[in-house]
């Protein structure tokens, strides 16, 4: 029996063209497996054949992608895949772009399905997963060896001739399609049903999910107010004049420090407002409008509150992921917390 | 044991929804404690004002928005 035939995808750098420097090279296919490839026919086994791989450039493919597209799958087509598999790409914005785009490329052209690889945060997840099968990965090639593994497992799947109903249950991101359903019971039964059962610390199953963001417990204040140290922290994207630490104005995964100690308000010789998501130009005017360090130390002159902490700590929240919220956040506060903050207030843009 | 605060921000909305315990209104995305079309002095009396009730917020033990 002959095996099912598949083709698998790579770039520069799987495809052992090279690093950085190879990032231009033009559509290519070789036969036979390569790198990664051979990995992952391990995991498919007999049955199954990686007929060739195709190579592209991860700048080659950005600079042109509708053509490059266009080339590999002239390319891909000389050997009649019943199957492409790109990447896996993980958090790599350029090859899931090149992932994702042959993808949907191969699938309207060729007719065949097309899958690949991609981790969460990857915005390649959110513009093809309605399109292909993305395979959930882990954010680094660290994860290679069980991507593949599951990879293969959803191969196989396809393989037999099954469809793919709920993505999510097969180890990829949903399509997020909503398909009409006809139930037995109406609504209003189904809802008073699932109350029920969470009332009665039963297991339910939502109809409708919403994103959970995890509750935390508000922290009480553990000193009198008036004896109380009090930070100003920011997400305005406060920097010292100049950026020297070279802040993002976004997508932000670390925060900066500016030295108040001594300071009676904000200056504009002194700081700046660097953040891509508001028009910054009114606090960058008054960078108290941003942080209200003059207020504060009035406030602090008349014993309102203890003392104001020596260090504001800011950071640009615009896009900032839930991951890297919870980290800078968690940095923050264990740093006021060895510097003896009692309280802090956060202004927010 | 966390480090108690207050959020000034304009989108209330969003920082209930993620849970952010002791909200207090400030005055724009664009200026969250000031407002050009004040003078110096109006501007500093809306910080300050804000401020006291941030501190306010501080006192309280986050089961519900301060302000």
């Amino acid at each position: 029996m002959e095996s099912f035939r598949i083709v698998h995808y790579l770039n520069q750098f799987f495809g052992q063209l090279g690093g950085e420097a190879a990032a231009g090279a033009p559509p290519q296919i070789k036969p036979g497996a390569l790198g990664p490839g051979r990995v992952l026919q391990g995991e498919l086994g007999e049955g199954f054949e990686i007929v060739a791989t195709a190579i592209c450039g991860d700048n080659r493919f950005a600079d042109a992608p509708e053509a490059a597209a266009d080339e590999l799958v002239g390319l891909i087509a000389e050997f009649r895949p019943q199957l492409v598999i790109a990447g896996p790409a993980f958090n790599s914005g350029r090859y899931g772009q090149s992932c994702g785009t042959l993808c949907a490329a191969v699938q309207d052209r060729l007719g065949i399905p097309a899958i690949t690889g991609m981790y969460e945060e990857n915005p390649g997840v959110e513009q093809f997963r309605r399109r292909i099968l993305i395979v959930r990965t882990g954010a680094t090639a660290r994860s290679m060896a069980e991507t593949l593994r599951n990879l293969a497992a959803l191969t196989r799947r396809i393989a037999a001739g099954e469809a793919i109903e709920r993505p999510a249950d097969a180890g990829c991101f949903p399509h997020g399609l909503k398909r009409p359903v006809v139930r037995e019971e109406n609504a209003a039964k189904r809802a008073v049903d699932m109350l029920l059962k969470k009332l009665g610390g039963e297991p339910f199953a939502t109809e409708v999910s919403v994103p959970s963001f995890d509750r935390v417990a508000p922290a009480k204040l553990g000193a009198p107010l008036a004896a109380a140290t009090v930070a100003l922290v920011t997400d305005g994207g406060l920097v010292v004049r100049g950026n020297p630490e070279r802040m993002p104005n976004g997508y932000c995964d670390r925060f900066t420090t500016i030295p108040v100690s001594g300071l009676e308000r904000f200056t504009t010789d002194l700081v700046e407002a660097h953040h891509g998501g508001y028009d910054t130009q009114f606090v960058n005017q008054d960078l108290n409008r941003l942080v209200p360090l003059d207020a504060m130390r009035e406030l602090e002159r008349e014993g309102a509150f203890g003392r104001l902490h020596e260090t504001v700590y800011a950071t640009a929240g615009l896009g900032m992921s839930l991951t890297n919220a919870r980290k800078i956040g968690r940095e923050i506060g264990a740093r006021l917390r060895q510097e003896g903050v009692q309280a802090v207030i956060l202004t927010s843009t | 044991m966390g480090i108690a605060t207050a959020q000034v921000c304009s989108m209330r909305q969003v920082a209930t929804m993620v849970g952010s315990p002791r909200i207090v209104t400030g005055k724009s995305v664009l200026h969250p404690v000031g407002d050009p079309i004040l003078d110096l002095a109006g501007e500093r009396a809306l910080r300050r004002r804000i401020l006291l009730d941030a501190l306010k917020a501080l006192e309280s033990d986050g089961s519900r928005d301060a302000a």
